[in-house]
């Protein structure tokens, strides 16, 4: 009943953002808008449902922005560069999301180095190789082909929104109806009794750090797409709006509780916010102190509701 | 009579315990009372309450005639109320001195520490209590015994009247606690008034003067020393016979299950035996750190073995992890459910099925339908009450979430169960329903390893009894030939 | 123990990699310190610096320089540690043109003439700034602006108001927009000099002011990143775009593509700012007077001239 709540109390969140919003703004709550506001979260909403797997494992991974930048500079080295398929180009990006994400999986649970130190590094040195590998500019112009990804439609369905609501459908399937997603949650709650119920917990956490990675190479994939060119400052503070996403969407910070679908609702929020203030011309300055608050607003609603 | 404290009608629950029920406690100034009792009796609770840790539910507390009430430990030290926890708090990268006058440093025009007048003060309040500790040292060197005597000295510093020693025996060597109880004595010519607390009641005898027993969160009796005799205090701690406690059973003990010979771990097992048959209970008892848990973690696999050899079904055993112990047929129930046990967050459904997903997926995609009937299923038969399956376990009362880990571990149809302290913590109904668990299962042909520190549930549930002191088996015992002096002075190693 | 030794001899090796230098007569070290690396702007100032040093033939010219990432810190961290390297000329564009003073005061101290490039200094002794034209650079794209639409129109500006330049060109676009009564300026949005930012900034700008025709950005990073939005729109016929262009080469390929939407740019010259910037250094250090300031001017840049302006911009 109280995780039910907790639900409803993010939807209203969300609710009243979306009436004062059309209040305000007249072009705000049209089909073409909900379609942009979709289209524009899509990329931070996906490398979130990796961050969701990490945050539930009471980890966090500081690396997601590098890692997206990482994987757009190689996908757009694969093609730009060394003039290879797109399939296999794409596929090559999704490996090195994979590989980096494993890696800080092995370093956390086999090494046992802390999440946050392994994931804090990852981030600096991933950024390093962007710009060693691109010497600082951005790789661009990737031919019509690979647009599709970020700018394509199947019908009237921008292709991202479609990748982003199936990998969020997939995350639900993992998450709720395997033994690894409940894994996940265990972890994340009793760390020390998984291990001694005899759960594989380090294999588990290298596949968390592993579903991270491959998430932010997916998201990469759109972002590199719809902006044609894989910039070395793509993703920067990506990781802290995933974060932000995943705990406006009632993922407990502390790991072990939390809602697929609500982190995709918080994805929603920061978008409907960014996409609302933009409408309304609020000055840049104005929109970060604002969102703030919204982000300590909309989480304290939540816990204010699950109290009572 | 001039009493240094007073508490009168402590009250004190915790979510499905009455932990305290109407509690007088009653100390004389200037005397080194006793509090004593069996584990989950209420102590703890008590000298939480008496040292400002918790606040009452309800209740007084009169201190050198003062009405008081203390909301944390600093208001009890104000007033002059000490505590040495068996844990002792103390700053192990700080020098001795430091750690005595901590908070309260001489300094040199009330900004800079007067390093010299500090060590000149710890040194006069160590020499005090005729205690010889270098005040430069850090308190990382030194011994245990060493350690609780900078708290004391620290205790007086702070100008206490009233110093509460929780089990400061329980850890140390004979000489350390002579040292001990001539320093209680000194404390006491000094006019301080002493609560000591100990399960040992030898020690009891030697050093107090009155004692006072508490039993299922009760005051059951208030005695002077010199008037009573070990026989009267046992039979108020115990206040029933063990046949009316525990449930009798019928079971036909079977095959060897398995042996463990001459098992050492770097954890501080050292060359323990011990075996155990189908359908037979078999105890393991001693003193908290006698190395009992090491045990069972080294035969479930969590601890590596160092030397020696285990034994399932006279087959050599060879496991590097829990999850091969399982799937050998070994469960662990561990003790402290709520840090090892349980993950509290979990529902009912989702801790019980959580070693057993296997049997309810497929390609590891859930079954919903089957986890669901499989929890109803051990919902019932251990009559867990919940308001449902989906509830979080840390919603539960304590006997509740002990009835979760072992269903989640019959799920597991195990050939030993170990149960490590099944019933701490619990009220006295939920354990009598574990008891009848516990002998429905060996009925069945299951071999249970029931490690405790209660020395009824031991006497009451147990075919045989292996007793360990500091990581040894010192004692054997069949039920014929149990006898609670000899046990006791196996766990103490005096044997 | 292993282990142990291995991370030391790798630590060593990397000091060792950096620490190669060793001072010879005459040899000269300037140092600079940058205010990001990290921005094609600056890479391409960095890069004339370097090759303007090698092309000095009297003395043996090094240049050392760091990133100051944006942080006021890390810049002032840097510019006490040449100061301890004993470097002979301080190149430097500022954080802040204020919390700067007392570390230039302080290599001036320790005998090191200082020159500002990009972003001025308000504070301290500095010999000479070097910069773009930027005002200039903002009138050029506004100008472009008011003669395609000719007079008639709406601009949307994407800019930076943290950069001294952004704010400069700013400043130049909406002095001439405001000469236009038919014309008026519909928003002004920071994209932080991020491409991504500038995307889904140029998206809600399509949706909330769908009579938008021009866009101007004040980088090319960020132009291009509002460019792809207006394409991913399909409305590259409806709007078009104006940027300030540091000489990105995607930007001088969509001008020679004929691009549909990029129509004009103010070519700035970061090279040539860190050309002169050597150049104007050695004279210092020959003990030459040199100007206050110099401005390095901008170009109209479109299809017609790209090929001739891209040669001269990399022939540098």
């Amino acid at each position: 009943m109280r995780e039910l709540i907790s639900k409803y109390g993010i939807l209203i969140v969300l609710g009243v953002m979306v009436a004062i919003m059309s209040f305000l703004s007249p072009r705000f709550l049209t089909v073409s808008n909900f379609f942009n506001i979709s289209r524009q979260i899509s990329v931070m909403a996906i490398v979130a449902v990796g961050m969701t797997f990490v945050i539930l494992s009471a980890g966090i991974d500081l690396s997601v922005g590098s890692i997206v930048a990482l994987t757009g500079i190689m996908v757009s080295f694969f093609i730009q560069r060394m003039d290879l398929p797109i399939f296999i180009a794409v596929f090559g990006g999704l490996a090195v999301g994979l590989t980096v994400g494993l890696g800080n999986g092995i370093l956390i649970a086999k090494v046992r180095i802390p999440f946050f130190i392994v994931t804090l590094a990852t981030m600096v040195i991933g950024r390093g190789l962007c710009f060693i590998i691109t010497g600082g500019f951005p790789i661009s112009q990737l031919g019509t082909s690979f647009q599709q990804i970020g700018r394509g439609y199947v019908g009237f369905l921008p292709v991202p929104v479609i990748i982003m609501f199936m990998i969020y459908a997939l995350a639900y399937l993992i998450l709720h109806h395997t033994s690894f997603g409940r894994y996940v949650y265990a972890i994340g709650g009793n760390e020390e009794a998984a291990k001694l119920i005899g759960l594989p917990v380090d294999r588990i956490k290298m596949f968390i750090y592993g579903i991270c990675g491959l998430t932010s190479g997916i998201a990469a994939l759109i972002l590199t797409s719809r902006m044609n060119s894989g910039d070395p400052n793509m993703g920067t503070g990506m990781e802290l709006d995933a974060i932000a996403a995943a705990v406006i969407g009632g993922t407990s910070i502390t790991g072990g509780k939390g809602w697929i679908w609500g982190t995709l609702i918080g994805a929603y929020i920061m978008g409907i916010l960014n996409n609302g203030l933009n409408m309304l011309d609020v000055s840049a300055y104005y929109q970060m102190a604002i969102k703030g608050l919204v982000i300590l607003l909309a989480v304290q609603l939540q816990r204010g509701m699950e109290t009572k | 009579m001039d009493f240094a404290l007073r508490m009168s009608g402590i009250t004190q629950t915790f979510p499905g315990v009455v932990a305290l029920d109407d509690v007088d406690f009653r100390v004389r100034r200037n005397e080194i009372h006793a509090l004593i009792g069996e584990n989950g009796a209420g102590k703890s609770t008590l000298v939480k309450i008496m040292s400002g840790v918790l606040t009452q539910d309800a209740g007084m507390i009169e201190f050198n005639g003062q009405r008081v009430s203390m909301t944390n430990p600093q208001q009890a030290q104000c007033l002059g109320i000490s505590t040495i926890f068996q844990d002792l708090h103390l700053f192990p990268d700080l020098s001795v001195a430091e750690n005595i006058l901590m908070g309260r440093e001489p300094k040199i025009r009330g900004t800079m520490i007067d390093w010299h007048e500090l060590h000149r003060r710890a040194a006069e309040l160590l020499n005090e209590i005729d205690v010889d500790i270098e005040t430069k040292k850090l308190v990382r060197q030194l011994s245990i015994a060493q350690k609780q005597m900078v708290m004391v000295a620290r205790a007086l510093s702070q100008n206490a009247s009233l110093i509460i020693m929780d089990e400061p025996t329980a850890t140390l060597t004979s000489v350390e606690i002579e040292n001990l109880f001539v320093l209680i004595r000194k404390l006491k010519a000094n006019g301080t008034t002493v609560v000591f607390i100990s399960h040992k009641l030898d020690e009891i005898f030697e050093i107090t003067d009155r004692i006072t027993i508490l039993r299922d969160g009760k005051n059951v009796g208030e005695l002077d020393t010199n008037g009573t005799s070990i026989d009267e205090v046992i039979r108020l701690m115990v206040g029933r016979t063990l046949e009316e406690e525990f449930p009798e059973r019928f079971s036909d003990i079977g095959a060897e299950i398995i042996s463990v010979m001459d098992l050492s771990t770097h954890q501080g097992v050292k060359k323990v035996f011990l075996n155990i048959h189908a359908g037979e209970v078999v105890g393991l008892f001693g003193l908290v750190g006698a190395g009992r848990s090491e045990v069972a973690r080294a035969i479930f696999g969590i601890d590596r073995i160092e030397s020696g050899q285990i034994n399932m079904n006279e087959e050599p055993l060879r496991i590097k992890s829990p999850t091969e112990a399982i799937a050998q047929g070994i469960a662990f129930a561990t003790e402290d459910r709520k840090h090892q046990g349980l993950v509290l967050g979990m529902s009912v459904k989702e801790n019980i099925t959580l070693p057993n997903m296997k049997s309810i997926t497929t390609f590891s995609f859930i079954r919903h339908h089957a986890e669901d009937a499989l929890v109803d299923d051990y919902i019932g038969r251990l009559n867990i009450k919940t308001p449902g399956k989906d509830q979080e376990t840390q919603n539960l009362s304590g006997g509740n979430q002990q009835k979760v880990v072992i269903a989640r571990w019959l799920c597991a149809k195990p050939k030993l169960l170990i149960l490590d302290e099944p019933t701490q913590g619990i009220d006295v109904g939920a354990k009598r329903e574990i008891y009848l668990l516990i002998n429905e299962l060996v009925s069945d042909g299951m071999a249970i390893l029931l490690i405790s520190s209660e020395l009824p549930e031991i006497l009451g549930m147990s075919d045989r009894v292996y007793v360990m002191h500091r990581g040894r088996v010192t004692g054997e015992f069949d039920k014929p030939g149990f006898n609670p002096e000899n046990i006791l002075a196996c766990a103490a190693g005096i044997a | 123990m292993k282990r142990l030794v291995v991370c030391v001899a790798a630590i060593a090796f990397c000091f060792s990699m950096s620490c190669a230098d060793k001072k010879d007569d005459k040899e000269i070290i300037i140092g600079a310190s940058l205010l990001t690396m990290q921005d094609d702007f600056y890479i391409t100032l960095n890069q004339g610096l370097y090759d303007a040093a090698d092309a000095v033939k009297e003395y043996n010219v090094k240049v050392i320089s760091r990133n100051a990432d944006l942080k006021l810190n890390k810049q002032i961290g840097d510019i006490e540690d040449f100061i301890q390297q004993g470097i002979d000329l301080l190149i430097v564009s500022p954080v802040s043109p204020t919390a700067i003073g007392p570390t230039i005061d302080e290599a001036n101290r320790n005998g090191i003439p200082v020159v500002t490039v990009d972003i001025r200094s308000e504070e301290g002794d500095v010999k000479t700034h070097i910069m773009s034209d930027d005002v200039d650079a903002g009138r050029v794209c506004a100008q472009f602006i008011a003669d395609y639409l000719e007079g008639q129109g709406e601009v949307g500006i994407i800019t930076h108001p943290t950069l001294t330049s952004g704010i400069n060109r700013v400043v130049g676009i909406r002095e001439v927009i405001a000469k236009y009564p038919g014309m008026s300026i519909i928003a002004e949005l920071n994209a932080e000099s991020r491409r991504e930012k500038a995307m889904s900034l140029m998206e809600d700008m399509i949706i909330s002011h769908p009579e938008i025709d021009f866009v101007v950005g004040i980088n090319d990073v960020m132009t291009l990143g509002a460019m792809a939005s207006i394409e991913g729109a399909g409305k590259m016929n409806e709007i078009k775009a104006v940027m300030v262009c540091g000489g990105q080469k995607e930007a001088f390929d969509r001008f020679k593509a004929n691009d549909p939407c990029l129509k004009g740019a103010a070519l700035v010259y970061p090279y040539k700012i860190g050309t002169r910037a050597i150049e104007v250094s050695i004279d210092i250090l020959n003990g030459l007077d040199t100007p206050e300031e110099i401005l390095v001017p901008v170009k109209l840049l479109t299809s017609e001239n790209v090929v001739e302006l891209e040669r001269e911009w990399r022939n540098k």
